[in-house]
């Protein structure tokens, strides 16, 4: 315990909770001086539509673990909603991508009643979700990838805004705008917070608690439906067995990353932001130095541990 | 009429199993044959061992999840050290599970980082060393020695596998250890109430890392078994057994909040996990691919029930209350 203990260094609450800032500051500063031909629309562009997603379920993530809780299905919450959608566009009805978000925010509701009415542990059902989700997905698509035609779609989301500024970019401002609003702006966010402190004492003061978790649960399914959602129109298609694969981790990763307090607390929404693109960016530096994925994955992990260790959140 | 009732509440998961085998024999008429149940036993003490070292974590009141990684880099292991060394063959993937199961105790303890995030980062870090060291391809080495292969592929009488032998030997030796030894007892302690048990005295510690340990080398020892019976380690071996590990212990009456539980549950836990499994391959009514929609569906109504059940009464929190009775009489 003395090493966590002994955190003094990083005691400037400040610099704690713009950390992530910092670094990514760093990281872009760094890449702009070494890395050649870094500073172009192109790899702003390539950024926003790889970060996009990891910001929208980090974003969710940041909720859940701001509540003390966890939810490992959000990956695969991804491919189910993918899958629901590219199977309605398949049979030319886009309505069906209406049935695929409540499907995925009812399931995200359902974890949340998991969680808050039958006080089960967060990692015990959605993991038993995770693999529901995943088999579900599977089996609705029958056996292997969905492909879809719908150009339309697909060019909407290409196209750069006042020929520039891509769409996915714009769906990050206006994501993490929101959340930051309703995290640090409106009632919701500080009971998230007052229970993620301290559950017992939330619901003394008259929080209804229950609601909160389910309603935490439910943006998180959705954040997850969504984007899902960007990964499949990108590719016209969705293959059940990969959309979504290990992306919890990097949503937990960019959460932790943020300064959100694993065992509860105040939610980070702006450090979750840049931990996400953080993650993003160092992802790209591995592929444009062709890193392997194995060394990747080792690369996250000693990111995610590292960050715990450096934000020193105490176990309760 | 109490005791009835105490029976069915102490054996609910003996009552289970055989509903599960009621079920399989009507479902199909090669269920109950001795080939089958032959190698129904046999997968399902390979996942049972897994099992085994989940219940030592999941009695602490922790959790881990770098289970499968760690099932698939000891087949890795195994596989390609059969070529040089018997005995490195089988003591290798054995300390590489101690070893990742000493880091997830170092991370819980010395870093204070949660079990499920510190977990989901080794499970990560060796899936990566996995993939790093197979070039993401499935190890073919030939045929093993005639020893390693035994391991995995060895029959008594032609029906009682050895694999199963081994497995009703580690559960007997674990429960041994978790009803009579110090650090069984501690187990239960530190699962039941952590601060009580620093007062008693009990590292708290030392507790988790030895539980940690021996989950790593539980399944670094399923992964040699596996890959002795298969003959060839590929990188998504294991894949999901941290699901059926967690399920085979909750359903053989384990709390996930740890302090509760037996090692004769999580044997007839995995024995209605590998029941189940087997049965979902056989039947013809339901696509293969659900099996594991199916096995999440049990894992969460077992959980619910649980829940229920600690809710309103009749389950109490027996073993820690029994020790610490025996600890006022002594």
């Amino acid at each position: 315990m003395s090493i966590v203990a002994n955190n003094q260094r990083f005691s400037g609450t400040f610099f704690r909770k713009y950390v992530a800032a910092f670094a990514l500051l760093f990281l872009i500063l760094f890449n702009c001086l070494f890395t050649q031909n870094f500073i172009s629309w192109v790899t702003f562009s390539n950024l926003s539509v790889q970060a996009s997603k990891v910001v929208l379920l980090g974003l969710g993530m940041t909720l859940i673990i701001a509540t003390g809780g966890i939810d490992i299905s959000v990956g695969s919450a991804m491919g189910l909603g993918a899958t629901i959608s590219a199977i309605f566009l398949a049979n030319g009805a886009p309505a069906g991508i209406i049935i695929s978000l409540l499907v995925v925010a009812a399931f995200g509701a359902f974890s949340g009643v998991l969680v808050s009415k039958f006080s089960i542990l967060p990692l015990v059902s959605t993991l038993a979700l995770m693999y529901i989700f995943r088999g579900l997905a599977q089996g609705l698509s029958g056996h292997g990838t969905v492909t879809y035609n719908s150009p339309g779609l697909t060019t909407f989301f290409i196209t750069p805004l006042f020929g520039h500024i891509p769409i996915h970019f714009v769906i990050i401002l206006i994501a993490a705008a929101i959340m930051y609003l309703v995290v640090n702006r409106m009632k919701f966010g500080f009971q998230v917070e007052a229970y993620g402190n301290n559950p017992t004492a939330a619901r003394i003061c008259g929080i209804n608690t229950t609601k909160i978790i389910i309603i935490c649960y439910t943006v998180s399914g959705i954040f997850a439906w969504a984007s899902g959602m960007l990964d499949m129109i990108m590719v016209s298609s969705a293959d059940p067995s990969t959309v979504g694969l290990d992306m919890e981790v990097n949503a937990i990763a960019a959460a932790v990353i943020g300064g959100t307090p694993i065992t509860g607390g105040s939610p980070n929404v702006i450090g979750t932001v840049c931990g996400a693109i953080l993650l993003q960016l160092i992802t790209m530096m591995c592929n444009m130095n062709n890193v392997p994925y194995s060394t990747a994955l080792i690369i996250k992990a000693c990111i995610i541990v590292l960050a715990l260790f450096f934000h020193g959140f105490r176990k309760k | 009429m109490k005791n009835f009732k105490t029976f069915i509440l102490d054996n609910v998961t003996l009552l289970g199993l055989i509903t599960v085998i009621i079920i399989g024999a009507l479902v199909s008429p090669t269920f109950l044959s001795l080939q089958n149940t032959s190698n129904l036993l046999r997968s399902a003490s390979i996942m049972g061992l897994v099992s085994v070292g989940m219940t030592f974590v999941i009695l602490c009141g922790s959790i881990d999840l770098s289970v499968s990684s760690v099932f698939s880099l000891s087949c890795y292991f195994f596989i390609v050290l059969s070529r040089y060394s018997v005995v490195l063959a089988i003591l290798v993937p054995l300390v590489v599970g101690v070893v990742v199961g000493l880091v997830n105790g170092f991370l819980i303890n010395k870093m204070a980082i949660p079990a499920f995030v510190g977990t989901l980062a080794t499970m990560l870090l060796v899936r990566g060393l996995v993939l790093a060291f197979s070039n993401n391809v499935t190890v073919n080495v030939g045929t093993l020695p005639p020893v390693l292969s035994f391991i995995g592929r060895g029959v008594f009488l032609q029906y009682i596998s050895f694999p199963l032998i081994l497995f009703i030997l580690v559960v007997a030796i674990t429960s041994f250890v978790l009803k009579k030894r110090f650090i069984g007892r501690t187990m239960y302690i530190v699962g039941g109430n952590a601060e009580a048990a620093k007062m008693m005295g009990v590292s708290v510690q030392k507790t988790l890392f030895t539980a940690h340990a021996l989950c790593g080398m539980m399944a670094g020892f399923a992964g040699i078994i596996f890959a002795s019976r298969v003959g060839s380690s590929y990188p998504l071996a294991g894949n999901g057994y941290e699901l059926y590990a967690i399920a085979s212990v909750v359903i053989g009456g384990a709390a996930l909040t740890g302090g509760i539980g037996k090692m004769t549950g999580t044997l007839f836990g995995s024995l209605i996990m590998g029941s189940f499994s087997n049965i979902f391959k056989l039947q013809r009514f339901i696509d293969p691919q659900w099996e594991f929609v199916m096995i999440g569906v049990i894992l969460l109504a077992v959980v619910i029930v649980q829940s229920l059940a600690s809710k309103y009464g009749s389950v109490g929190r027996k073993d820690t209350k029994d020790y610490v009775e025996s600890l006022g009489n002594s």
